[in-house]
């Protein structure tokens, strides 16, 4: 009670001079350190219900940095894995291109290295016919050309230099053009087509090689043109003998000669 | 002009309490400022002088207080509310002193265990301020209150110290207000006789 209300209270026993007396000697007071501790224990009270709520206040500023430097970090991670990808994907493509551009410098020491001596030519035949073809594939007199374009640009272009390159697509090519033209014309003769098996790239390469060599269609136009060369000096006799020899090769060698000849070569027997 | 004459009346013990409910502790300091003393008082009368019980009641009261703002309702008065903790706060030192209970304080053999109990604290007190000429009319005053009987010195207290009204300290002790009236009588008869003795 304050002293305020205790002056003003009046006695309910009737007494103001007691309640007089009373005041004036009843004036303890607390011990200060009393006093210090209560109201620190109030400050406490509060300050413990105001600590959580700046302890939310100022939680949020450090949620709010994660939050704001996290995505950053994160796109900073993604980024820097695109990069290193970006990076080694392109070295790996590189691989192929660099050795092609390479391959022409190259070349000439692997064509010194390889040089296409008969003895190697026999080797590679020799390895070509050996496996035993589970399935031999007679294609068509263009298909060996264009194969053995496919597939002497593809070895040329590790092994040769670019000159040789581009003679044997030139043969080929010109190769190529007088089969169409026998074939168009209605003659294509069955040619010891190059046996072509699934086996590995280098058995076909061999194969390859072993038709470029074996280019029968020369040897039909040979034996053609010295037919027509003897009957043309008057050797008919050699001339009907070629013709035989031809005709033994090649049942249809009556196809290569001339016209003029034809009816003469029909009575060749 | 109104607001500043709404500035300068003091809040109510009620408001003051709600505030301090809602975390102003200046609102607490405001109103231990003004009860302070009188809570210390009301321990220290029914502790016989025994200044360590009345500094651990006064505490406790307090802390109490404070442990029950978040709790607090104005249902009452600020003042009832705070001597009702007092009062429960005084039964149990009563009882764990002298093994007495709120109910048993009405019996005679109670009262007088009690009175014997307060009388032997008052004759060990040795607080520096009896030793003085004003301290002998305040012991002399005192040591009547001490011989009052419990119940009688506990309305005088709430009246004089606590600044309570009959209704309310009728209230507050779940007595009637006849017997609290009669109980402050004879409170006062016992302390007059004392100061006459001093005159």
């Amino acid at each position: 009670m304050s002293n305020h209300e205790r002056e003003s209270s009046q006695s309910p026993g009737g007494d103001d001079a007691l309640d007089r007396a009373w005041q004036q000697l009843s004036d303890e007071q607390p011990p200060s350190a009393l006093d210090a501790a209560i109201i620190a224990a109030a400050r406490k009270s509060t300050e413990g219900r105001d600590e959580p709520a700046q302890v939310k206040r100022a939680s949020p500023p450090q949620r709010s940095w994660l939050t704001r430097w996290q995505p950053l970090a994160a796109a900073a991670a993604v980024a820097g894995l695109a990069f290193v990808l970006v990076q080694s994907l392109p070295r790996d493509r590189d691989v192929g291109p660099t050795l092609q551009m390479e391959a022409p410098a190259t070349a000439p020491a692997a064509a010194r290295e390889k040089p296409e001596s008969p003895a190697t030519r026999e080797a590679s035949e020799a390895k070509t016919a050996s496996p035993p073809a589970p399935a031999v594939v007679r294609e068509s007199v263009a298909a060996p050309a264009r194969v053995i374009e496919r597939e002497s640009a593809a070895d040329t272009a590790t092994t040769m230099p670019a000159a040789e390159v581009d003679q044997r697509q030139q043969a080929a090519a010109e190769l190529d053009g007088r089969i169409s033209s026998d074939a168009a014309a209605g003659a294509a003769a069955p040619i010891p087509a190059p046996v072509r098996t699934t086996a590995s790239a280098e058995a076909t390469a061999t194969s390859a090689k072993a038709a470029r060599d074996n280019v029968a269609p020369r040897d039909a136009a040979d034996r053609a043109a010295s037919v027509a060369a003897l009957y043309a000096v008057g050797d008919i006799a050699g001339a009907a003998d070629a013709l035989r020899e031809f005709r033994a090769v090649d049942p249809d060698a009556d196809s290569y000669l001339q016209e003029s000849l034809r009816d003469w070569a029909r009575t060749v027997e | 002009m109104q607001p500043r004459t709404v500035e300068q009346e003091p809040r109510t013990d009620e408001t003051l309490m709600r505030a301090y409910g809602d975390g102003d502790a200046r609102a607490f300091e405001e109103l231990y400022a003004r009860h302070r003393a009188a809570t210390y008082r009301y321990f220290l009368r029914h502790s016989a002088g025994d200044a360590a019980s009345a500094d651990e009641l006064h505490q406790d009261l307090w802390l109490k207080v404070i442990g029950a703002r978040a709790r607090y309702q104005a249902q009452a008065k600020f003042s009832t509310w705070l001597y009702t903790l007092a009062r429960h706060r005084m039964v149990d030192h009563w009882r764990s002193r002298h093994g007495t209970t709120l109910a048993s304080l009405e019996d005679e053999a109670t009262v007088a265990q009690a009175e014997e109990s307060v009388a032997a604290a008052r004759n060990g007190s040795d607080d520096p301020l009896h030793a003085s000429i004003d301290a002998q009319a305040r012991g002399r005053l005192f040591a009547a209150l001490a011989d009052v009987p419990p119940l009688q010195r506990d309305a005088f207290l709430l009246h004089v110290e606590g600044g309570l009204s009959l209704e309310e300290i009728a209230g507050l002790t779940a007595a009637s207000g006849e017997t609290v009236k009669s109980r402050l009588r004879y409170a006062y008869r016992r302390l007059r006789a004392a100061l006459e003795d001093m005159a």
